[in-house]
């Protein structure tokens, strides 16, 4: 802490190294976790404030319903989860009208499934207050 | 060690089998299914305060949270368990009350339930203790308790692993049961078997030795797609800290492995578990016991002091059946024989305790029988799963509603399978609870299937409660009629009534399903047509007749009511609210031909005698797709008059209105309003009843309470048909009014043994006429108040304790003296997810802007192109700035 602040005086006086200042963040990361059954938990990990993130659900069509997804225990003010796109490969979109940010980590968004197959996470893409920012799902 | 832990799970020996038909018996065999309200995230003085309105509305039974103090304190809602012999009276985990408020506050509620009428059940938990590695709940400023900290046990009750480390407790090699193959694992930190960041562990406790080892580690937990029964009983349930219950048994009695930990090998210790607390033992003598004794001890202690009449049981699963049953004579590790006794032992003989478990699974040969034939019921997994499925949003009208209508079983009582789940003696069916939400697409639908099948039904509620948490899951919020919608407490009203005797397809396909309800011997009481549905809603064809559903136009049904019968929807759903049952020799012969070919197609079971045939409707979906007829039932008077009341002294008793709680918002920010009830306060020792119909009404019955009393001096009616009328006392006939209205009193019943306090009258009105008893059910709950000084039993609320009630408190989940409001927004800032709104500009329930209906919809627009792959979360997010930054 006392050094951030000390950064924050040097660059006020344009003393900075502002290739340590504006040194980019990792990538924040989203994976899948199985926490009850026939429930997924998204935990998101990172440093950055994202607005909202969408990531595609890819299962067997025939083995595995997508029934429901709201709001995770971090993120219960959340106001637009939703679902929807081809089966097999349903979308997910996380965000807030509010311009209320994710939690940096945390678990963000439950999805509930029946049937007994595999949910894989794939095309993740999310946004910060700038724009388009990293997203992966190890 | 595999072939001693299978011997435990064998199938039945014969002297077990014996045992086990003895505790089928256990589980009520009835065709008449109760309603059971699942009342969750309320406090107990909630509750207790909108107990009249819960006999008013028809439930039968009251499902209640686990009851006993959660290693979470206020914010526990039950599952974690800390300490099983705290009801909010000690000072533990930052506080004395539960999550639901103080041990007296319990036993209030339970009180009053009972004295209207209700029976309890209570949640309870006996395979696992809280989480020692994790805090689940945000805001909660305990740290988690370790293994071996919690009162009454030692890490040997639990099931942890053998292990050592050699990198200072940073990984850990734990030893693999030979059940699961042997030898080592490791266990780290945030990996699939162990997410958290820290790793669960003690040292082995002193005197005991496991060669190579040094501590004992958490197991790791369940792989829920691994399917291995040791895992599923021995390993952790979502980190939760896991008990050692398995009971390895012969014939005749323990086996010698019997009392030996699965994972550790280790004998289960057994020590005075709860030495400060005689009063938790049987005749006050505090004895030792294994953690398996110590659990069934437990669960009697808890019924003797909530007298609850049963209880749910969590996870049954997890824990071996040899738990549940009683496996030999004597057996002292019996759960449900426990339970069962103690409450014989209570209310007397002949009195069955409801006991219900659950098991996420939908395999009811395979998994849910074993537990069944320990003499519990189980919650009905095998139809929520379908229910999921039929009325999904995915689905979309889609799904096949005919998976409801097999196997048909008619008026067998005690078949394990039938009509999409587990049979009516056994399953508790439910559409949504604490942990899964209910079908996004049809819910009513899915509830209206549910509670007119035969056997017992739950519908959840949570009170309203706004909470920022995942779990528990929202409720149905008209579960008591809150927001004025009548759909949950009509689907009540018409299960009581009507939903009685065996199920008859009438028609099935993949879009309609038509069944009815019939009474042995007497005759149908309900024809109910459902429909999945959901596109355009033609309501009237061509030929001017009403369709059920909108894609089949099949307008004739067979039915067991008799031609002539008139039958009315009480839905209000069908666009035919009034129907005539037709004669079949009246009907042209090609009409009549396929109305035949149709009801052979959908029935095992011949046609019904003197069957009739009828014309009916359902509309399409989603919320109003399901229509049920039954003959006209007596009415209130035809002046819209009150039905029931009550006289003291010859005057009507007049009104007191009651809140009974005051305004909430639900999960969704939806403001409900306050409730408040209109209640007669008697203050007289001597009363009379009074009841007034229409002229359909040909006797009526009532009770006090749960009935069973005498009143006046007569004595309450027993033995008969259906047991409908059982422990009511019948009302003299008077001299019909003016308008032909007929009157019924009961004179002269003596409240003066009734304490002050809140009680229910209710009366049931019976047509006269052929066929199987028709109702109607008036009920009134009342205050008694001896010389008229009984304050109202529903109080303003403090739910969040800051001394500011619920109706005036800006954020009244959070504790907030102050109040304090930086926006004036009117929400405060402890929940105000925008403290710095421009004054004046009106804000949703978390105190943000509202935006304007036309850019919900241009948003809404957006949702569906990202949805479609036609644009992304990055065009979202610049769209809501666009839209509020202007």
């Amino acid at each position: 802490m006392r050094c951030a602040i000390a950064s924050w005086l040097l660059l006020l006086v344009g003393a900075c190294d502002a290739s340590t200042e504006t040194r980019p963040l990792p990538p924040s990361k989203l994976r899948a976790v199985a926490t009850a059954p026939l429930t997924l938990e998204l935990q998101l990990e990172g440093q950055r404030h994202l607005r909202g993130f969408q990531v595609t659900l890819d299962y067997d069509p025939a083995a595995v319903q997508i029934l429901h997804a709201e709001p995770g225990p971090d993120a219960q003010w959340l106001d637009t989860v939703r679902t929807g796109g081809p089966a097999g490969h349903t979308v997910l979109l996380v965000s807030d009208t509010r311009q209320i940010s994710l939690p940096r980590a945390g678990s963000i968004v439950r999805v509930m499934f029946s049937g007994n197959g595999h949910i894989a996470l794939s095309h993740p893409l999310a946004a910060d207050h700038s724009g388009a920012a990293p997203l992966e799902v190890p | 060690m595999a072939c001693r832990v299978h011997r435990g799970h064998a199938q039945p020996t014969r002297m077990r089998r014996l045992v086990v038909l003895a505790l089928l018996a256990l589980v009520p065999a009835s065709a008449q299914g109760r309603v059971i309200l699942q009342y969750f995230e309320t406090d107990w003085r909630e509750i207790q305060a909108r107990m009249p309105q819960i006999a008013l509305y028809g439930y039968d039974i009251l499902w209640c949270p686990p009851p006993t103090k959660g290693a979470e304190g206020l914010r526990d809602v039950g599952f974690s368990v800390f300490d099983r012999f705290d009801l909010g009276d000690k000072m533990a985990r930052g506080t004395v009350r539960t999550r639901y408020g103080t041990r007296d506050e319990l036993l209030a509620m339970t009180s009053a339930a009972h004295s209207f009428g209700l029976r309890v059940v209570f949640d309870v938990v006996m395979n696992h203790n809280a989480n020692p590695e994790l805090i689940e709940n945000v805001g909660v400023s305990l740290q988690p308790v370790p293994i071996d900290q919690f009162p009454g046990t030692t890490p040997l009750d639990y099931h942890l692993l053998p292990a050592r480390t050699t990198d200072g407790g940073m990984t850990w090699q734990a030893l693999v049961p030979q059940a699961l193959g042997g030898g080592e694992i490791t266990i780290a930190v945030n990996t699939p078997g162990n997410p958290e960041s820290q790793i669960a562990v003690v040292p082995i406790p002193a005197g005991v030795s496991i060669p190579g080892y040094t501590h004992l580690v958490r197991a790791p937990r369940i792989d829920f797609s691994h399917n291995s029964t040791f895992e599923v009983q021995n390993y952790s349930l979502l980190g939760l800290v896991d008990f050692a219950t398995e009971q390895i048994t012969t014939g005749g009695g323990p086996a010698p492995a019997d009392g030996t930990n699965n994972t550790t090998g280790l004998p289960l210790p057994r020590f005075v578990r709860n030495p400060g607390c005689p009063e938790c033992y049987p005749a006050n003598q505090p004895i030792a016991e294994d953690i398996r004794e110590f659990l069934v001890r437990w669960i009697r202690w808890l019924g003797q002091v909530t007298d609850a009449d049963g209880f749910r049981l969590d996870a049954i699963k997890h824990i071996p059946t040899t738990f549940y049953a009683s496996d030999f004579p004597g057996d002292p590790i019996a759960f449900n024989k426990a339970i069962q006794d103690d409450y014989v032992a209570r209310r007397g003989p002949g009195a069955v305790a409801l006991i219900f478990g659950e098991s996420f699974s939908g395999n009811i040969q395979g998994d849910l029988a074993p537990y069944i034939q320990t003499g519990m019921g189980v919650l009905n997994f095998p139809l929520f799963f379908t229910m999921q499925s039929v009325c999904s949003a995915g689905a979309a009208g889609g799904g096949d509603i005919g998976q409801l209508s097999f196997p048909q079983t008619g008026s067998q009582l005690t078949a394990l399978s039938e009509y999409g789940g587990v049979g009516r003696a056994y399953g508790v069916s439910f559409i949504q609870s604490h942990d899964s939400a209910a079908p996004d697409g049809q819910p009513n639908l899915a509830y209206a299937f549910i509670l007119t099948r035969p056997g017992d039904a739950v519908v959840f509620f949570d009170g309203n409660n706004p909470d920022a948490r995942n779990f528990v899951q929202p409720g149905r919020p008209d579960a008591l009629g809150d927001l004025g919608s009548t759909v949950l407490t009509t689907l009540v009203d018409i299960s009581n009534r009507f939903g009685r005797g065996g199920m008859f397809n009438r028609f099935v396909d993949d879009d309609v399903y038509v069944y009815e309800r019939v009474v042995d011997g007497a005759g149908a009481t309900l024809l109910a047509i459902l429909t999945d549905n959901v596109g355009p809603d033609p309501r009237v064809g061509a030929d001017g007749v009403a369709h059920m559903g909108g894609y089949d136009p099949r307008p004739l049904i067979v039915t067991a009511f008799a031609p002539g019968t008139t039958l009315v929807d009480y839905t209000g759903n069908s666009p035919l609210h009034i129907v005539t049952v037709l004669d079949p020799t009246t009907v042209p012969a090609d009409q009549r031909a396929r109305a035949l070919s149709e009801y052979q197609r959908s029935s095992q079971f011949p046609l019904p005698p003197n069957y009739g045939l009828v014309y009916a409707a359902v509309p399409n979906g989603p919320d109003h797709g399901y229509a049920m007829y039954a003959p006209k039932t007596p009415g209130p008077p035809q002046n819209g008059a009150r039905p029931l009341w009550i006289e003291q002294g010859g005057q009507r008793v007049q009104d007191m209105p009651v809140t009974l709680v005051g305004q909430k918002h639900t999960a969704a920010g939806v403001r409900v309003p306050p409730v408040v009830l209109p209640m007669p306060v008697v203050t007289a020792p001597m009363i009379d009843v009074r009841v007034r119909t229409d002229p359909a009404a040909a006797q009526v019955f009532v009770r006090l309470g749960r009935g069973g009393t005498m009143l006046a001096g007569k004595p309450p009616q027993t033995g008969t048909p259906e047991g409908l009328l059982d422990g009511l006392v019948e009302m003299e006939r008077g001299p019909d009014y003016p308008n032909g209205d007929h009157a019924f009193a009961l004179s002269g019943v003596d409240m003066s043994q009734l304490g002050d306090g809140e009680y229910v009258l209710q009366a049931r009105a019976l047509a006269a006429g052929p066929g199987a008893p028709m109702f109607t059910s008036f009920t009134v709950p009342f205050l008694m108040a001896h010389g008229g000084g009984a304050p109202p039993p529903g109080m303003p609320l403090d739910s969040d304790g800051d001394g500011v009630l619920d109706m005036n408190d800006d954020c009244p989940r959070d504790y907030d003296p102050l109040q304090e409001d930086f926006d004036n927004d009117k929400v405060g800032n402890a929940c105000d997810l925008c403290p710095l709104t421009p004054a004046g500009v009106a804000v949703d329930a978390v105190g943000c802007p509202l935006l304007t209906d036309d850019d919900k919809q241009k948003l809404e627009a957006l949702v569906q192109r990202v949805l479609a792959s036609q644009a992304t979360v990055v065009d979202f997010v610049r769209q809501v700035d666009a839209l509020r930054n202007r």
